[in-house]
Parts: C-alpha cells; structure tokens; sequence
C-alpha cells in the first residue's frame, strides 16, 4: 500500500515535486507520464527511499524494488549472480531461482555471460529479472522497457501486468503505447 | 609498409619467446658495451656478472641476506597498505581528514627519499629500512585508492541500497572489484618503490646482513661485478615478489567476490 501526502521536492531553485498527493492502493499498474524533467523519476526516487521530500508524508507497507532508467548491474558478475545477488535464500535455490527468472524475460542460455557481454536490451532484461526477484510489493520501473525489441517488450509487459494483479507497479514511462496496454490509471505530471 | 610487416611479425611472435628474444638483445647490447669499455672495474660483462650470482648463491650468507631485505620492504610495504587502505577509506567517508593528511602526503612525496634515510637513523633504533618502504608506499596507495573512491558508481551503491544489501555484501560486490584496479596499480608501482628506497636505506643505515650492506662493501672494495651481481639479485627478487603478490591479489579478489567458492 502506498499514499502520498504533499510531497514536496526542489534542486536548488528548481521546484521538481510541488505539493504532490496521490493514493496509489495496494495493486495495478500505475503509470506516470509527463513531459522531461517534471520529477517521474525524483518521484520514485523519494518512494524507494533514495530522495528525501522537503515536505509531505509517505505512507508505506511492503518492500520495494526499482528498476532504474540505467541498468545498474555489477558488470564483474555474470547475468545470473547479478540476479541472485539480491536474494536471500541458500546459495543452490538463489542460483535455480535465477535461471528461472532469466528465462522467464527470454535469457535462456545467457545465464552465465558476463554483463559486458550482453547487448543493450539484454541487460535492461537481466535488471528486469533483478527487480522483480525480490518478489516486491511495490515495484517501480523507470523506463523499463527502452531499448527492447516488440517480442521482448511483449514478454516484459505481460510479466509486468502478471505482477500487477497481486502487487503495485508503479512505472514511468514516455511511451503511450505501454500507457494504453498496461496502465490501470495514470498519473499525469 | 616496413613498419606494418614488422609489426605482424612481432605478433605472430608468442608472448613469452618475444619476451626472450628482448632479453636476449639487451644481454648482446650489455656485452658490446662491455667490450668496447673493456674492463671489469668499471663496467662488469654479462658473463661475469652471472657467475658471481651463481657463486653467491652457493653461499649461505648470501641466502641470509636476501632474506633479511625481503623482510624489510615486505615489512614496510605490508604495514603500509595496513594503515593506507582505511586511511583511504575514512577520507572517502569524511573529507576533513583529506583536509589533514593531503599536505604531509604531499610532502613525503616530494621530499628526497635519502633525508628520510638520515632523519629515521636519527629517530629509530630499528626498523629503519621497513619504516622508509613504508614512507614511500603510503602516499602512492592512499592517493590510488582515494581516486578509485571518487571514481566509484554511485548508481551501484544506490542499487544497493535499494536491494538492502548489508555492509559485508556492498565491500564484497562493490567496493573491492571497484577498487581493485586502483589497488592493483599501486601496489605494482608501490612494491617496485618499496624495493629500491629500502636498498637505499639499507645502503646507508646498514642494518646488519642485508644485500644493501653487500652493495655498500662492492662500494667500498671497488667491486663492480659484484655491484652488478647484486643489483641483478635485487631486480629479480622485485620481479618475483610483484609476480607473486599480484597472484596473491587476484585469487583472493575472485574468491571474494564469488563469496568463498559460492556463488554471488
């Protein structure tokens, strides 16, 4: 469950967030659009803990996960052990357990290639596969699906609206396309 | 034309046999100087100089003294990654003690390594040698590691953060292979430094059985093959020990960052 209460955010000068409320419930995908720079992703920075607002409540139950807008995967790991590397379970189930998150987004095969390796797409799937791994109550994505060609950005929103139906996702997102296949309301920024 | 056939050629060339044939040139360059000098007083041939190697190592004295300078530079070195690496570490964390430790380190680099000899035969009974591998190591380790602590991601620290990862788990899969490359850089120069200042010092405080003191008495007795010998002795034992130490460094990163044989 999350709800915001007159969330506030300024760099400096700029004003990023003004007043900001908005309850986004406890499942569904939300998508928030708006034009460059009008604070989507400060928005979900200040969710996942990583921004402090300047004003406003937070109020929050359940973990959370977030995919960023770059892939932040530890390019010493292979694709796998950057999946696992954020679970805790015993070290044969985290392995088993990310090979089969990497198959589900369509890596069957690449588990063992190092980040370096893979193309632009692959690694936005392998991010995926991490943020969804932790099987999170809240998962925010940030420009998930930029860079995937049309079968993988189908695999990905199909896994996303799955996901959707027991949990809150909350996306940001330019593309209209994914607003109107996936978005059960949107927030407009 | 000339430059590009000889440059395909030197690639077809195997690692090790290019290596070889290198040596190999500089030993005929070695032995063409040396004869056009023509005398071993002042300038020792190949020939000679490899056999009062041998000669030496068939002594037990000369075995002594290897060990003895091994365990200064290895001393002073080890001591100082011990104080540098969290030295680095908290400068990272708060940048006031960057503040402090900036100007000395600054001036122990610039300052001629022989005044710190004579300076540390005043202050220190012991440990003379050690204490200036450990001056000269310091800075180089320090100003490398706090690059790599600037230099870090800071989108994988706040991914951490997010996937809670604890402390042991962030040093483990962030901090140490970010930092490794820096480290490695330092600790290859710093050993080559920590070698030569530590002869040097040893040269002059002449701890006792040391190579430095065998150095010090081809000096005085006019021994230039043995000078040669010795200094061929010192270049391989640096060799080894950097060979050696960066082996070390690489195994003990890869069994880190795969949690002990596990896996991430």
């Amino acid at each position: 469950m999350l709800k915001l209460t007159g969330i506030s955010k300024s760099f400096g000068e700029k004003k990023v967030l003004e007043n900001f409320s908005y309850d986004f419930g406890e499942k569904g995908v939300v998508c928030i659009s708006g034009a460059s720079g009008c604070g989507k992703t400060t928005l979900l920075r200040i969710i996942s803990g990583l921004e402090k607002s300047q004003s406003g409540d937070i109020l929050l139950s359940g973990t959370v996960s977030f995919m960023f807008q770059e892939d932040r995967l530890l390019p010493w790991l292979s694709a796998w052990e950057n999946v696992a590397c954020v679970l805790n379970k015993k070290s044969a189930e985290r392995k088993a357990r990310a090979f089969e998150l990497l198959k589900l987004v369509g890596l069957e095969g690449n588990e063992n290639e190092q980040i370096p390796n893979l193309s632009g797409g692959m690694k936005r799937r392998v991010a995926f596969a991490r943020a969804i791994a932790v099987e999170p109550d809240i998962l925010l994505l940030d420009e998930a699906f930029t860079g995937l060609d049309e079968e993988n950005r189908k695999k990905l929103s199909s896994l996303v609206s799955e996901a959707a139906k027991d949990h809150l996702v909350i996306m940001v997102t330019h593309d209209s396309e994914d607003i109107d296949s996936l978005a059960d309301r949107v927030v407009a920024l | 034309m000339i430059s590009t056939m000889l440059n395909k050629l030197t690639n077809k060339i195997p690692k090790p046999a290019r290596l070889a044939l290198a040596l190999v040139f500089w030993l005929f360059v070695w032995q063409i100087v040396y004869m056009i000098i023509g005398s071993d007083i002042i300038f020792a041939s190949p020939l000679s100089t490899f056999k009062r190697v041998f000669e030496l190592a068939a002594t037990l004295e000369f075995w002594k003294n290897c060990a003895n300078s091994i365990f200064h530079v290895l001393f002073g070195f080890v001591a100082a990654l011990i104080v540098s690496i969290p030295l680095a570490a908290l400068t990272a964390r708060f940048k006031f003690i960057n503040l402090l430790f900036s100007p000395i380190l600054k001036l122990i680099k610039a300052t001629p390594v022989a005044s710190f000899i004579v300076l540390a035969l005043f202050w220190l009974k012991n440990g003379v040698v050690s204490f200036i591998a450990f001056l000269m190591v310091v800075p180089l380790v320090y100003s490398n590691l706090s690059e790599g602590f600037e230099n870090m991601d800071k989108g994988l620290i706040e991914m951490a953060k997010v996937y809670k990862f604890s402390f042991i788990k962030k040093v483990r899969l962030i901090y140490i292979p970010s930092l490794m490359p820096y480290f490695v850089a330092a600790c290859s120069v710093g050993l080559g430094f920590a070698w030569k200042a530590g002869i040097a010092a040893e040269v002059i405080a002449l701890p006792g059985s040391t190579l430095g003191l065998e150095i010090y008495n081809a000096k005085i007795y006019i021994e230039t093959v043995d000078l040669f010998a010795l200094t061929v002795v010192i270049i391989v034992l640096s060799i080894i020990m950097e060979k050696a130490f960066m082996w070390l460094l690489k195994k003990l990163s890869q069994k880190i960052l795969r949690g002990g044989g596990k896996n991430a």
